[in-house]
C-alpha cells in the first residue's frame, strides 16, 4: 500500500490528516525528540563471531584506524559506533553453557535465556532461572528481542507492517521462510524470516506504488509547505526561549523536540522506489551464493525501509554450513574441507586464527553490513536532505566473540546511522559491561521510554542487571 | 491612530519603564530594579539603557514575597475562544469544526494550571493537526475567508502591495494572537515563510501557511513571561504581559481592543491602570466566560460531560443541560445579581432550565418555590459530586472540606479495613446508617465525625441531582451535627448547613483561594500567604463581592509581578 494512500484528498488538494502516530498498544513509548532520535531500527545478525584483533579498531576513543574486518565501514565511521569486548553475562546463569551456538544466538538481542532454563510460570525473571543446559532447545528465548520492543514504540499507523524481515539461507533455492535464531516477537516466538528474495519482494511490495511519474504533485507540495511551517514553528521556539528561566526553557525545549519529531515522521518525499533486478522464475536461486542472495535481500530491505513499510527491519544469516559465500578463497577452502565452511570460518583445528580465509569470511559480514548502510544512505528521506540511514538505528551483532573459541564474553557490535544520543565515530572497549546493558542502551538510543516517560532501566532478563553503558552515550 | 503608529507605540512601550508610581499600601521589599520583560530583544540599546537607568524608582511590593509563576500553556477552552475572537466571524464555525486541539486534562485544580496543559507526543501531533486542518479549511473556503481575514490581499497588485498587505496582517493578527507585538525575529520568520510559499505556490497559499503557523506558534500556546535580569528576585510584568493575564483571567481569550490600546498608549503599567482595566473587564459581557468556567471546574462539572449517566429522569437533552448547569448558574449570578459570595452559596432564586424540571420538581414546596440552596445544591453539583449510579455522602463531605472550607481531609490510612468495618451494616436502607460505624469506630471517627455530617444533608439529592425523600423506603435524615472550626451546631438540612458555611471567613477565604489558583494557573505557595491575606481582606471588605475579589486578585503582587528565582526556604 502506498503511504500517501492513507491521506485523504479534499477540495482539489491533498490533505495530510493526520500525520504519523505512535501505536497505543506499545508497551514502551517513543520519547520523540531531537534531531538525533531514529525513526526505525534495523538489526543484522549472523552466528559466526569474528576474529577480534582484526575486528577491533586500532584504539579506543575517536582516534583510530579500522581493522581489516571492519574496513568497509570507513565511509560511515563518523556515523558508526564500534563496541568490543561486551560480555553476554546472562549466559553465566546456567551451569556449563555448552560450547555451541544454542542459547547464545537467542540471548544476543533478547537479553534472556531459553525457556528451558526457567521454571514455574516461565516468568522472565532471574528468580525463575534454574541451572539447566539449554542444548537442544533452540528458538525458545524467553522474551522479545530489542528491535521488536523498540519497533512497537516507533510504529505509526502509516506503517503497513510491523517489520520487514529477510533471511539468508545458503545454499539458495529455499522457498519457505525460516524461524529466526536471534529475533523474537515474544517468548518462544521467533520471527519468521523469508529467505527467497523473489517471494519476499512480491509479498512486501504488493500494492506499493513507487514514487515517480505518477507522483501526486499536490501532495508533495502540501508536504513541502507543512515542512516549511514546522520549520518556522521550531525556529520560533528558539526565539521564545529568550528571557525565560531554566524551567520554562526546559518545557519549551521538550515541546520543540516533539515538533522536530513530527518533521522527522513526515512521510518521505519521493523516496519510495521498487528494488530492481530481483530474479524471478523457477530455479532462479538454485545454487546462488550467500553473497548474491544477501545483496538482493539488502536491496529489498533498503527499499522497504525507504518506502516506510515498517519501523523495524531485520536481516539474518541463518544457514551457513556450505561452500556458498561466493568468495572463491573461502569457498575453495570450504570445498577442500568437505564443503563445510562454517568451521573454516570460525573453528576448524589447524587453521591459524588470523588466516586469510578466516579473516575474509568474517569480513564478509561486515562488508554486507556496510553495503546495507550504503544503500540506506542513498535513499533520501524527509524534507531536510537526510537519508534513510540518517533516520535509522542500524545494529550488527553476532553471538560469539572470538569465533574459534565459541566464547560469548567478548562480543563485538556495530551501531551505525542514527544512534540518537549515542556516540558516533567512536570505539568503546566494553569490558565490565554486559549485553543486557548494551540492549538497554539501544533502547535509550532509540528515544524509547517507559509509558510514564521514565527511562528504561533494564532489558531482557528482569532482575539481572540495571542501567545502560553510559560511555556509549554523549 | 493608524496601524503604523500603533505598532510603533507598541514597540516603544516595551522600552518605557513600568509602574513608576506603584502604590504601596504595605511598606514591603524595595530596591528591585524594574527589569523590563522581553526587552532584551526589542528596540535599540539607547532605549533599553533608559529603561533600566539608575534613576528609576525602586519597585515596591505590597508583600514581602510571592510564589514562582510557572509558564502556562493555554487551555483547550482558551485556544478555541481565542480563535473565535481573532478569526473572521464567518469562518469561526468552519475552523472549530475541524479542530482536534487536545482537551485540557484536569487532574487537580483548574484547566488553567500549567500541569494540566503539558504536551505529550500525541498532543503535539493534535496541535499540529489542528493548525493544518484549520488552514486547509481556510484555503478551501478562500473565496470568502481570504477577503474576510485580509481584505487587502485580493486587491493587492504587484509584489510591493502584496508584501505591504501581508506585513500589516502579520503585525496586527500576530499581535492579537500572540498577546503582544511580534519580536523582530518572529516577524522575519513569518514573512520569510510567506515569501517562500508565495514564490513556490501562490499568495493565497502563502497566507494559508502563515495562518497555519500562527495557529500552532509557541507564542500563542504559551503564556511566556520574562524573568528579567538574573539578580532580580522580582520583576514587574510588562504591559503586554499584564494585558495577557487580564484577558485570560476575565475573558479566556486574547486582549481586546481596549487592552491593546492601553498597552500601546502606555496606560497599563501602574496598579491603578490594572485596576481600571480589571473593573472594565469584569463588567464586560465577556467576563461571563471566565466566571462560568471557574465555577464549572470548581465543582468538577466536567465530570458530567465525560460520563454516560442513565437515570429515569434524564434523557439525552436534559443530560446535556445538566452538564452545563453550573455555567448557567454562574452566568445568572454574574448578570442577574450582585454576584456576592453569600448569594452564590445560599440563593434560592436561581431557576433551572425547563429540561431539568423533573429533577427539581419533586422537591418543590407547596408554593412551588425553589427549595435548593445555592450553587452547591444544584442538580449539577449534586450529580458531579456523586458516583455515576449512587450517591456518596463521603465524597460530598470531602469536597466541602477540601474545596469549600479548605480544611483537607487526611488520606485514608493504609491499614484501615473499611469494607470489614462496614460489612455488618451493608443491608441497612440509608447511606447514613450504612456508614454509621465510621463515626463510632475509634480509628475512623477522628476524620469522619467532621466529614460525614457534611454529606448527610445532601443525601436527599440522588446521584443525578434529583430530589428524593427516601432511600430504599426509609426516610432520609438530613440533619447534621458538626464541630468544624466556626461551623458548630446542629443543622436541619442542606439549606441550614450552607447558610452557616456561607457566613464563615473560612469558606470565603477558601473560595478566594480557589479563584487565586484559577487566575494564576497554579496552587498557592507559602510565599503567597501575604497576597492571599490581602485578597481575602479586600474580598471581605467588599461584602463578599466576587467582582471585587477578581479585581483584588488582578491588582495583587502575585498577578502583577513575577518571582524570578525559586525560594530558598
Amino acid at each position: 500500500m502506498r503511504r500517501r494512500n492513507f491521506l485523504v484528498g479534499l477540495g482539489g488538494i491533498t490533505v495530510g490528516l493526520p500525520m504519523l502516530r505512535r501505536f497505543g498498544e506499545a508497551s514502551l513509548a517513543h520519547a520523540g525528540g531531537t534531531d538525533h532520535v531514529p525513526t526505525r531500527i534495523i538489526t543484522v545478525a549472523y552466528d559466526m563471531g569474528t576474529h577480534i584483533p582484526q575486528w577491533k579498531p586500532s584504539a579506543v576513543g575517536a582516534d583510530f584506524e579500522l581493522g581489516t574486518i571492519t574496513a568497509a565501514m570507513e565511509p560511515f565511521r563518523d556515523r558508526a559506533l564500534f563496541v568490543s569486548n561486551c560480555s553476554n553475562d546472562v549466559l553465566e546463569l546456567v551451569d556449563g553453557y555448552p560450547g555451541g551456538h544454542p542459547g547464545k544466538k537467542e540471548a544476543v538481542f533478547t537479553g534472556t535465556l531459553m525457556q528451558h532454563a526457567f521454571t514455574g510460570d516461565l516468568s522472565n525473571h532471574i528468580d525463575n532461572v534454574i541451572q539447566s543446559s539449554p542444548e537442544g532447545h533452540t528458538r525458545t528465548a524467553n522474551g522479545p528481542s530489542v528491535e521488536h520492543v523498540i519497533g512497537q514504540a516507533l510504529r505509526r499507523p502509516e506503517h503497513p507492517r510491523v517489520s520487514v524481515d529477510l533471511g539468508v539461507w545458503g545454499p539458495g533455492g529455499v522457498r519457505e521462510p525460516q524461524p529466526s535464531y536471534f529475533f523474537y516477537e515474544s517468548a518462544a516466538n521467533p520471527v519468521s524470516m523469508p529467505v527467497h528474495p523473489a517471494l519476499a519482494f512480491a509479498s512486501l511490495f504488493s500494492g506499493v506504488t513507487p514514487d515517480g511519474e505518477d507522483v501526486d504533485e499536490a501532495f508533495l507540495a502540501l508536504q513541502r509547505r507543512n515542512a516549511s511551517v514546522l520549520d518556522a514553528v521550531r525556529d520560533s521556539f528558539v526565539d521564545l526561549r529568550q528571557g525565560l528561566d531554566a524551567e520554562d526553557r526546559r518545557r519549551l525545549d521538550e515541546h520543540a523536540d516533539k515538533i522536530r519529531q513530527i518533521e522527522l515522521d513526515m512521510p518521505p518525499l519521493a523516496s519510495c522506489s521498487l528494488p530492481t533486478g530481483i530474479p524471478e522464475g523457477e530455479g532462479a536461486y538454485d545454487g546462488m551464493s550467500m553473497s548474491e542472495i544477501v545483496d538482493l535481500q539488502i536491496r529489498i530491505l533498503a527499499h522497504a525501509m525507504g518506502c516506510g513499510l515498517a519501523p523495524v527491519g531485520r536481516l539474518e544469516f541463518l544457514f551457513q554450513h556450505g561452500a556458498y559465500f561466493g568468495i572463491p578463497l573461502v569457498d575453495d577452502a570450504a570445498q577442500a574441507a568437505g564443503n563445510w565452511h562454517h568451521p573454516i570460518v570460525h573453528g576448524l583445528d589447524g587453521w591459524a586464527l588470523d588466516s586469510e580465509v578466516r579473516v575474509t569470511g568474517f569480513k564478509f559480514y561486515v562488508d554486507k553490513f556496510a553495503e546495507l548502510c550504503a544503500q540506506l544512505d542513498a535513499i533520501p528521506e524527509g524534507p531536510d536532505g537526510r537519508s534513510v540511514l540518517d533516520n535509522s538505528l542500524v545494529v550488527l551483532g553476532t553471538d560469539l566473540g572470538e569465533g574459534n573459541l565459541h566464547r560469548a564474553d567478548d562480543l563485538c557490535f556495530l551501531v551505525a546511522g542514527n544512534s540518537g544520543p549515542g556516540r558516533r565515530g567512536y570505539h568503546f572497549d566494553a569490558e565490565g559491561y554486559n549485553v543486557n546493558q548494551l540492549l538497554t542502551t539501544l533502547v535509550h538510543m532509540a528515544g524509547v521510554t517507559n509509558d510514564d516517560g521514565s527511562l528504561v532501566q533494564e532489558f531482557g532478563l528482569r532482575g539481572f542487571t540495571q542501567g545502560v553503558i553510559d560511555p556509549l552515550l554523549t | 491612530m493608524n496601524r503604523t503608529n500603533l505598532l510603533h507605540l507598541l514597540r516603544l512601550l516595551r522600552l518605557v519603564t513600568v509602574s513608576l508610581g506603584t502604590t504601596a499600601c504595605y511598606s514591603g521589599i524595595s530596591g528591585y530594579a524594574p527589569g523590563f520583560d522581553n526587552e532584551a530583544s526589542v528596540g535599540d540599546a539607547d532605549d533599553q539603557s533608559d529603561a533600566q537607568s539608575p534613576e528609576t524608582p525602586p519597585i515596591e511590593l505590597e508583600c514581602e514575597d510571592i510564589g514562582r509563576q510557572p509558564m502556562r500553556r493555554i487551555s483547550s477552552v482558551q485556544y478555541e475562544q481565542i480563535l473565535s475572537d481573532v478569526l473572521p466571524a464567518s469562518f469561526v464555525a468552519a475552523a472549530l469544526e475541524v479542530s482536534s486541539f487536545p482537551r485540557t486534562n484536569i487532574e487537580d485544580g483548574f484547566s488553567t494550571y500549567a500541569t494540566a496543559n503539558t504536551v505529550s507526543t500525541n498532543e503535539s501531533y493534535a496541535i499540529e493537526d489542528t493548525a493544518q486542518a484549520i488552514a486547509q479549511r481556510f484555503y478551501e473556503l478562500r473565496a470568502q475567508s481570504v477577503p474576510a481575514l485580509l481584505p487587502c490581499l485580493p486587491k493587492a497588485v504587484g509584489d510591493a502591495e502584496i508584501r505591504a498587505c501581508i506585513e500589516g496582517f502579520v503585525d496586527e493578527f500576530g499581535a492579537r494572537i500572540f498577546r503582544r507585538s511580534l519580536r523582530p525575529a518572529e516577524r522575519d520568520i513569518v514573512l520569510d515563510l510567506f515569501e517562500s510559499i508565495r514564490d513556490s505556490d501562490s499568495a493565497d497559499l502563502g497566507l494559508t501557511a502563515v495562518l497555519q503557523y500562527f495557529l500552532q506558534a509557541p507564542a500563542l500556546l504559551y503564556v511566556t513571561e520574562s524573568s528579567g535580569e538574573a539578580e532580580q528576585v522580582f520583576v514587574p510584568l510588562g504591559a503586554d504581559e499584564l494585558a495577557a493575564r487580564l484577558a485570560l483571567l476575565f475573558t479566556n481569550s486574547a486582549p481586546d481592543a481596549e487592552l491593546m490600546a492601553a498597552v500601546s498608549e502606555g496606560r497599563l503599567s501602574t496598579k491603578e491602570d490594572v485596576e481600571l482595566q480589571a473593573r472594565r473587564l469584569v463588567e464586560s459581557p465577556e467576563a461571563v466566560r471566565a466566571f462560568t468556567q471557574f465555577h464549572h471546574e470548581w465543582l468538577r462539572g466536567f465530570a458530567l460531560q465525560n460520563e454516560d449517566r442513565e437515570h429515569v429522569l434524564l434523557d439525552e437533552a436534559s443530560q446535556a443541560v445538566l452538564a452545563g448547569e453550573l455555567k448557567d448558574f454562574a452566568a445568572w449570578l454574574l448578570t442577574e445579581t450582585d454576584a456576592d459570595f453569600r448569594t452564590l452559596m445560599t440563593t434560592r432564586s436561581f431557576s433551572p432550565r425547563p429540561e431539568l424540571a423533573p429533577l427539581y420538581a419533586a422537591g418543590a414546596d407547596d408554593a412551588g418555590a425553589e427549595p435548593r440552596t445555592g450553587l452547591l445544591s444544584t442538580a449539577a453539583a449534586m450529580s458531579s459530586l456523586a458516583h455515576p449510579n449512587s450517591t456518596s455522602l463521603i465524597e460530598r463531605g470531602a469536597f466541602i472540606r477540601n474545596h469549600v472550607l479548605c480544611t483537607p481531609v487526611p488520606p485514608l490510612p493504609p491499614d484501615i479495613d473499611v469494607e470489614g468495618a462496614l460489612e455488618d451494616y451493608s443491608d441497612l436502607p440509608t447511606a447514613r446508617q450504612r456508614l454509621e460505624p465510621l463515626l463510632s469506630t475509634p480509628q475512623c471517627a477522628g476524620c469522619h465525625v467532621a466529614l460525614n455530617p457534611l454529606g448527610f444533608p445532601f443525601e436527599v439529592y440522588d446521584w443525578a441531582g434529583a430530589f428524593r425523600a427516601t432511600e430504599n423506603g426509609a426516610t432520609i435524615d438530613t440533619s447534621a451535627e458538626l464541630e468544624l472550626g466556626s461551623i458548630s451546631g446542629t443543622f436541619a438540612d442542606a439549606g441550614e448547613l450552607l447558610e452557616a458555611i456561607a457566613d464563615t471567613q473560612q469558606a470565603r477565604r477558601c473560595y478566594a483561594t480557589h479563584w487565586f489558583r484559577y487566575a494564576l494557573g497554579r496552587p498557592e505557595t507559602p510565599e503567597d500567604q501575604c497576597t492571599l491575606d490581602l485578597i481575602d481582606e479586600r474580598f471581605a471588605a467588599s461584602g463578599g463581592s466576587v467582582k471585587e475579589l477578581l479585581i483584588a486578585i488582578a491588582t495583587s503582587d502575585a498577578f502583577r509581578f513575577r518571582r524570578t528565582q525559586e525560594s530558598t526556604e
